[in-house]
């Protein structure tokens, strides 16, 4: 059975989809210095709502329905749809228990979805678990289409978490570069719809053609430093899309700029012979949007081959890693028929998808 | 399904038998009791927040049945949910901040619910798929589904329900794609109920 998505959104501190495509295009800077977020008010280098003056369930809604403007919107009620909801911590503000369950029992009836939301949260890589998650179900023939949201907000929580690991970066941050210090976190919410139906796109739809997911078996807050994970996820999603790696003209890396992340990504990348492959983090300009991020990154990989061109990756210079990779330094026009999305998180997961042209 | 294992409260059972009841005069907690009667010597698992050592603890229950070795590295997939996600571990990584003054490392790392994974993959070596999911509630519908989710090279499944609160409901059990009893939505309803 054929799987397709698109309908892709973005509502991030820098704009939408296509606002933050241009941005990035035109080298405007997505992160900003902020002063005193820090737990003893160092300041951060963050993709942060300037005023957040929206609940979590508004801006998860928001995304839904600006997704929903290119899909057949009447489908949202149907029983053979499903909502699929990423985040790592969810509304912090309904206590931490219900932080996850709350927002999705009240998206539920406030778009009287026929069935509860079904969430994950599996780390960073839970954006492109979803997604794949969202394939997978599809091909049981439970439902025809599934709406995929990723959200997460920075919090007190998550900041002064990710300080005490000494893993933000107090400047912008440089993914795969040379002077990478770390992480900047973002927050934002992000929609694609996944269908077994292309006529139901009122845009361009997309093949998706696979995605698996592998652990690292090796440490629960550091990556393997042989990529372990990474590569076999990235080998199990070739093998479930039928491709090879020739196939592949872009890659959207996990990049999260810490020097362990990357160090593994590039070892991965090398033992898989994909190192020559343009490739890109899109996180020095949305910032790490942790359960979000894998649905932001596809997103824009999908705005990236609608546009037939491969985005820069934003804060890179010099080579940082011990083997090279083929980092995207200038926005460029390029025919992008098939692109590799990958991404990891603590626990040691590690989770990849193949997206493709429809022609 | 071939093998649960079912804790609520102070009991555990392994395919429907009483495997281990909590000894209330003993001063330390269910977990380590349970730990020290499965003779294990895996210091890793004092470090562990409460959601990964139920985990843990009965994955490594199904294990004095079942030999997950007979299994490459990547063919035992494991999938679990539960209805409030890490919120125990959240509220004492809180605390560290605001009460303590000083935000704790080591309990921020077990504040995602898919550590639990990690923890176990760690300890078996194993390299396959995972997934944790959080339902409103236990679902055996949603644990019938996960046969057909399953990658190909997956041959074995360790999944079930994890939660802490009020008290420990948890169930576990191991799949294969090929042997066992089919597991249907009514075999697992029936286990889950067997406490």
């Amino acid at each position: 059975m054929k799987v397709y998505l698109g309908a892709e959104s973005i509502i991030s501190p820098s704009g939408n989809a296509e606002e933050c495509f241009e941005k990035i295009e035109e080298g405007i800077a997505g992160i900003k210095n902020y002063c005193d977020r820090g737990f003893n008010k160092e300041s951060f280098y963050l993709s942060a709502f300037e005023h957040r003056n929206f609940s979590f369930e508004q801006l998860l809604k928001d995304a839904i329905l600006q997704s929903l403007k290119s899909f057949d919107e009447k489908l949202i009620t149907s029983d053979k749809t499903l909502l699929i909801i990423s985040s790592t911590k969810g509304d912090l503000s309904k206590g931490y228990a219900q932080a996850l369950t709350a927002p999705a029992s009240a998206i539920q009836k406030d778009l009287r979805l026929k069935h509860f939301p079904l969430i994950i949260s599996n780390a960073c890589a839970s954006g492109v678990m979803a997604i794949n998650l969202a394939a997978h179900l599809l091909q049981t023939k439970k439902f025809e289409h599934i709406i995929v949201a990723g959200i997460d907000l920075i919090s007190d929580f998550i900041l002064y978490g990710f300080q005490s690991l000494y893993a933000l970066s107090n400047e912008a941050s440089k993914p795969f570069d040379k002077e990478r210090k770390g992480i900047n976190l973002g927050e934002g919410a992000a929609a694609v719809v996944v269908s077994t139906q292309p006529s139901a796109f009122k845009s361009e739809c997309y093949r998706w053609l696979g995605g698996c997911t592998a652990g690292d078996a090796n440490h629960i807050s550091g990556p393997s430093r042989t990529g372990e994970g990474l590569y076999r996820s990235v080998l199990a999603t070739l093998k479930a899309s039928g491709l090879t790696t020739g196939d592949i003209d872009f890659i959207s890396a996990h990049g999260t700029a810490t020097l362990f992340n990357d160090e593994m990504e590039a070892i991965a990348m090398n033992r898989l012979s994909m190192q020559h492959i343009p490739l890109n983090s899109f996180k020095g300009f949305f910032g790490h949007t942790l359960g979000a991020a894998g649905i932001i990154e596809t997103a824009m990989c999908i705005q990236s081959m609608r546009k037939n061109v491969l985005l820069k990756s934003v804060g890179y210079d010099e080579c940082g890693t011990s083997v090279p990779l083929h980092i995207i330094e200038e926005s460029k026009p390029c025919n992008i028929n098939t692109v590799l999305k990958t991404a990891s998180g603590f626990g040691g997961c590690n989770a990849s998808l193949i997206i493709q042209k429809n022609s | 399904m071939t093998t649960w294992c079912r804790w609520k409260g102070d009991k555990v059972l392994l395919n429907g038998e009483l495997f281990f009841q909590c000894d209330k005069n003993n001063s330390e907690d269910m977990a380590l009791q349970l730990y020290r009667f499965l003779k294990i010597d895996y210091p890793k698992f004092h470090k562990m927040d409460s959601l990964s050592k139920t985990g843990f603890l009965l994955t490594e229950i199904i294990k004095t049945i079942e030999d997950t070795g007979r299994f490459a590295d990547d063919e035992i997939a494991m999938v679990f949910a539960n209805n409030h996600s890490c919120s125990e571990t959240d509220i004492k990584f809180e605390h560290s901040y605001l009460e303590d003054k000083t935000p704790s490392p080591a309990l921020f790392v077990y504040t995602l619910p898919n550590i639990v994974t990690g923890e176990i993959s760690i300890r078996n070596k194993w390299y396959g798929e995972s997934a944790v999911y959080i339902l409103p509630a236990f679902d055996a519908g949603f644990f019938e589904d996960q046969k057909s989710l399953l990658q190909p090279h997956t041959r074995a499944l360790v999944a079930g329900w994890l939660q802490l609160i009020p008290e420990t409901d948890a169930f576990i059990y191991f799949a294969e794609k090929t042997a066992g009893e089919p597991f249907s939505t009514e075999k697992i309803l029936q286990a889950y109920h067997s406490l």
